[in-house]
């Protein structure tokens, strides 16, 4: 069993003078553990796609596959859960609560997770411990760098030990150093932690720091295959 | 997610727009006060009246003759009760409960001195059932007696206002004052006591009943009798026992209306209550209407925050709010906002309505007491925050439908 399945999957944004197909019929799967990153220029459609597998948007032909089970056989409530408990997003963006805390944004998929609030408080130490802001805990999130802000976002996207963490050009926003930074995290999750990581970007570079990457031009895969020289983010950062 | 943290998340993000959401409760604030000053007011105007009409005492019947009480000139010169019916009333076996009977005349008669003529509240009865009654006492000279009263004696007692009007600063007690076609003399002054149950006591004229009867108006029949029981709780039972023996002494049929009425405290002050209460309902109404505009504000307000937080419902989403969870976060922000207003309104409510108590109770209406009114102090909050709840439902709507995706795109 595929943890990601997709068949032949579109995606049709309906406009109210054009109809704009941004996936034309996409097919394959991620297994368990795996890192890929998907990779493309820019409008070819590689962000539609993370949305339709993190379950923020749905496809409009084909089959999508999640655990073995379609999406349209899941309720809203159902999706909320999965969002919650399987998938960990960054975004290029941050997407922050600037007025809160460390903690507090780190915490906020915990409230929603249904989960004991007498376990939180170790678990969001535990995270930040992970990425490395423990001595940050108590910050409101404005007062933070990019790259410490983009650690954040890991830190919450980890908190509820999702089995996917997806990553939405989590360079895009921070310089070259920094970013190295951020690739070490995502690294170390994958090789250490046993997280699955689809990574999306544009830039080469970056791409190759996963195992395997699925090239999509216009819609449709170019290219699948894996990652010779898989680049050490860790190694490159000591540089 | 626990209703703690929607609490929490509720209070912080009004807090971010602090003086936006002070402005925004105004509306029900104005409600609600409005509500609050009407209600209290009309309980202290309630209790103020209840206060003089209760002055007479539970334990006073009032009877008066006239039975249509739809026709007011009936009522003036109904002439059906006497003094036969007295008599019978008094027999024990007839009203076993009565103690203590108080007839009255009343004179339309002006009274005259030395030619002058001047108007004022001529009556006859037992000046000294009234002072006990309404508890005021002699402040010169001195009352009649049950002995002027069985002799007939041409004398009255007089209020200080009128003896003021009358003789200045001179001595009444002694002098002759003329009503009708007779002189009576003064035998004593009320004391100054203002005005007690409704009575003006300044301006009140008092002769015996009998001697008013014989000298005035040439007839037996009286005005007004006020009936006392032995005891408060016997009141309705002494009504029925009296309205039996004068339907009997009247000789009224099976069916026929009775040609008298006879008034317990309690029913006046029925009444009394109802007239304040629709009077009270019907203002509260009126107050209402501020309360929609207040809520038709916060619904706009809530609309605006739903607008400007679309980017934070949509990371709520992706990180795994229901829809459900969403809906709660922005109904609990509108309520708590309402609430906040409702219970503002009540406070500035009750100091307002503390305000005009003390000057009404300094100035015109002597007696005024403050009242807060626990019931529309809880129907104010209540109320407002069902007003939240009701217009922050379409927002909060709006805001749980909000797509991640197109949230999370949004600048």
């Amino acid at each position: 069993m595929s943890l990601f399945a997709v068949e032949n999957l579109e995606k049709t944004y309906f406009g109210e003078i054009t109809n704009t197909k941004v996936l034309k019929g996409l097919d394959f799967t991620i297994e368990a553990g795996e890192f890929v990153s998907i990779m493309g220029p820019s409008g070819s459609g590689k962000s539609t796609l993370l949305h339709i597998l993190g379950f923020l948007a749905d496809h409009t032909a084909g089959e999508y596959r999640f655990k073995d089970r379609r999406y349209e056989d899941h309720t809203d409530d159902e999706i909320a859960r999965i969002r919650n408990a399987d998938m960990g997003f960054v975004f290029q963006s941050f997407n922050l609560l600037p007025r809160q805390t460390v903690f507090e944004n780190v915490q906020l998929p915990l409230m929603y997770s249904g989960r004991p609030e007498s376990e939180w408080k170790e678990r969001v130490e535990e995270v930040v411990e992970i990425v490395g802001l423990s001595h940050r805990l108590d910050y409101e999130t404005y007062k933070l760098s990019g790259g410490e802000k983009q650690r954040v976002a890991i830190a919450r996207a980890l908190v509820n030990g999702p089995s996917v963490i997806f990553a939405d050009e989590p360079t895009g926003n921070l310089d070259s150093k920094t970013g190295q930074a951020v690739m070490q995290t995502l690294q170390r999750l994958h090789d250490e932690l046993g997280h699955t990581v689809i990574l999306i970007t544009h830039e080469t570079f970056t791409a190759e720091h996963a195992d395997r990457m699925i090239y999509i031009v216009d819609g449709l895969v170019e290219k699948d295959e894996p990652i010779k020289n898989r680049r050490n983010a860790k190694a490159e950062f000591s540089k | 997610m626990p209703f703690k943290h929607v609490l929490i998340t509720a209070f912080r993000s009004l807090r971010t727009h602090m003086s936006r959401s002070a402005l925004t409760i105004l509306g029900i604030v104005i409600g609600v006060a409005a509500i609050i000053i009407v209600m209290s007011l009309g309980q202290g105007a309630q209790n103020l009246i209840l206060d003089q009409v209760s002055g007479l005492g539970p334990e006073t019947i009032v009877l008066n003759p006239g039975g249509d009480t739809t026709d007011i000139t009936s009522l003036l010169f109904a002439q059906s009760i006497t003094q036969d019916d007295l008599d019978a009333l008094e027999r024990k076996q007839n009203v076993p409960n009565l103690v203590r009977t108080a007839p009255f005349v009343t004179i339309p008669d002006p009274i005259e001195y030395r030619g002058e003529v001047f108007r004022t509240t001529v009556m006859g009865g037992s000046v000294e059932h009234m002072a006990t009654m309404l508890d005021f006492e002699v402040g010169d000279g001195q009352f009649y007696t049950q002995d002027d009263i069985d002799s007939r004696a041409r004398v009255v007692v007089i209020g200080s206002d009128i003896k003021t009007d009358i003789f200045g600063n001179g001595r009444a007690v002694g002098e002759q004052i003329q009503i009708g076609e007779r002189k009576f003399k003064v035998v004593g002054v009320i004391e100054d006591a203002g005005s007690i149950a409704g009575f003006n006591l300044g301006k009140i004229v008092m002769l015996p009943h009998t001697s008013a009867q014989t000298y005035i108006t040439g007839n037996d029949f009286y005005n007004e009798v006020h009936l006392v029981a032995d005891d408060a709780a016997n009141v309705k039972k002494m009504a029925y026992d009296i309205t039996l023996t004068l339907r009997d002494t009247h000789d009224i049929g099976f069916g026929e209306d009775d040609d008298f009425q006879v008034n317990t405290q309690e029913t006046v002050i029925e009444q009394i209550e109802t007239i304040v209460n629709i009077f009270t309902a019907f203002l509260i109404a009126v107050v209402s209407i501020s309360l929609v505009v207040g809520g038709i504000g916060i619904m706009n307000i809530m609309l605006v925050s739903v607008s400007e937080r679309t980017k934070e419902i949509g990371l709520r989403k992706a990180l795994g709010a229901r829809s459900k969870d969403i809906l709660t976060q922005f109904l609990t922000e509108a309520i708590i906002l309402t609430s906040i207003g409702g219970i503002i309104g009540t406070i500035i409510g009750a100091l307002i309505s503390l305000g005009v108590s003390v000057v009404l109770a300094q100035t015109v209406a002597e007696g005024w007491a403050f009242s807060f009114p626990v019931a529309g102090a809880l129907l104010g909050v209540g109320v407002s925050a069902t007003v939240g709840l009701i217009f922050g439902i379409y927002p909060a709507n709006q805001a749980s439908k909000k797509s991640p995706i197109e949230a999370l795109r949004y600048e």
